[in-house]
């Protein structure tokens, strides 16, 4: 099943998991409408969010493969050599050790994704926002 | 509000942080689960994730009918998306993990009713590691297009 990541006004995002766009769009409406009738999004009474963006993935986002190539290892180490090397050529190994594993979430502006991993597509807004 | 953690957390300061372990390694990233359990039947030990609610078994909301559920993530790093430095004082120190939020979009979850959280890993329903949790406030019982907040806390003592 696809996963799909909901973007809300107020930049907070969620996962949330669904057979389709046409069943993560029951619930997105449903949490969109009621924030514009300034009703409770939830069973804690937090106000409802309107949602901005759905964006989807054929898989969880969070889900990074920590297994490469050779290749891209190498490509990888490369890299982190560079980023963490001093001006006398000297690597600190801890802070490439630091930044080895992959994020799975990114700085990003408030209404853009906010995972590494690249989205399927993005559901038009006219879906939910009539 | 009650708390609870489980000895895998124990395991990473007492094999990993100190004897750099390559069996108790932390996961790439932190997971954040809903449970229908709660704390008070949790054992440091024995519990795991299942879908037998059971002694001292986690329970995770949705793992039979998600209908929108899915667990959030955390990084394990000290950006605004992981967890920020430690405040410490004569009692211990203290970090506080990124607010995550829940979306139950496309109808009530089965099983439903969380009462509690779970910093867990892994993405698949019932089943990783656990690390530590807390009771929710209340019952939270869930339907379409409901969302839930949590931000999780853990200190060290």
């Amino acid at each position: 099943m696809p996963f799909y990541e909901l973007i809300f006004e107020t930049g907070d995002d969620s996962i949330t998991e669904a057979e389709s766009d046409e069943a993560v769009l029951v619930g997105v409406r449903n949490q969109h409408e009621r924030a514009k009738r300034g009703e409770v999004g939830g069973p804690a009474g937090a106000r409802a969010e309107r949602v901005v963006r759905v964006l989807r993935y054929e898989r969880h986002p969070a889900d990074l493969p920590t297994a490469v190539s050779g290749d891209e290892a190498n490509a990888r180490m490369t890299e982190l050599f560079d980023a963490n090397k001093d001006e006398n050529g000297v690597v600190d190994l801890t802070a490439v050790a630091g930044a080895l594993e992959p994020r799975a979430r990114v700085e990003s502006g408030p209404h853009e994704s906010n995972y590494a991993m690249q989205e399927e597509s993005e559901l038009k807004s006219k879906e939910w926002d009539k | 509000m009650a708390s609870f953690v489980f000895n895998r957390l124990a395991l990473l300061a007492t094999d990993y942080v100190m004897g750099s372990s390559g069996s108790i390694t932390p996961p790439a990233s932190w997971t954040v689960a809903l449970a229908t359990t709660a704390t008070s039947g949790y054992n440091k030990s024995t519990s795991v994730w299942s879908a037998t609610v059971s002694g001292a078994n986690v329970n995770e909301i949705g793992s039979t009918t998600a209908n929108g559920y899915a667990r959030q993530t955390i990084n394990r790093d000290q950006t605004g998306n992981g967890w920020g430095a430690a405040t410490t004082d004569a009692t211990g120190a203290t970090t506080t993990g990124k607010q995550v939020t829940f979306t139950l979009s496309t109808g009530a979850p089965s099983p439903n009713g969380a009462n509690s959280w779970v910093v867990t890993d892994g993405t698949t329903l019932n089943a990783g590691q656990l690390y530590f949790s807390a009771d929710t406030a209340a019952t939270r019982t869930f339907q379409t297009g409901d969302t839930e907040k949590v931000t999780p806390s853990l200190k060290g003592a």
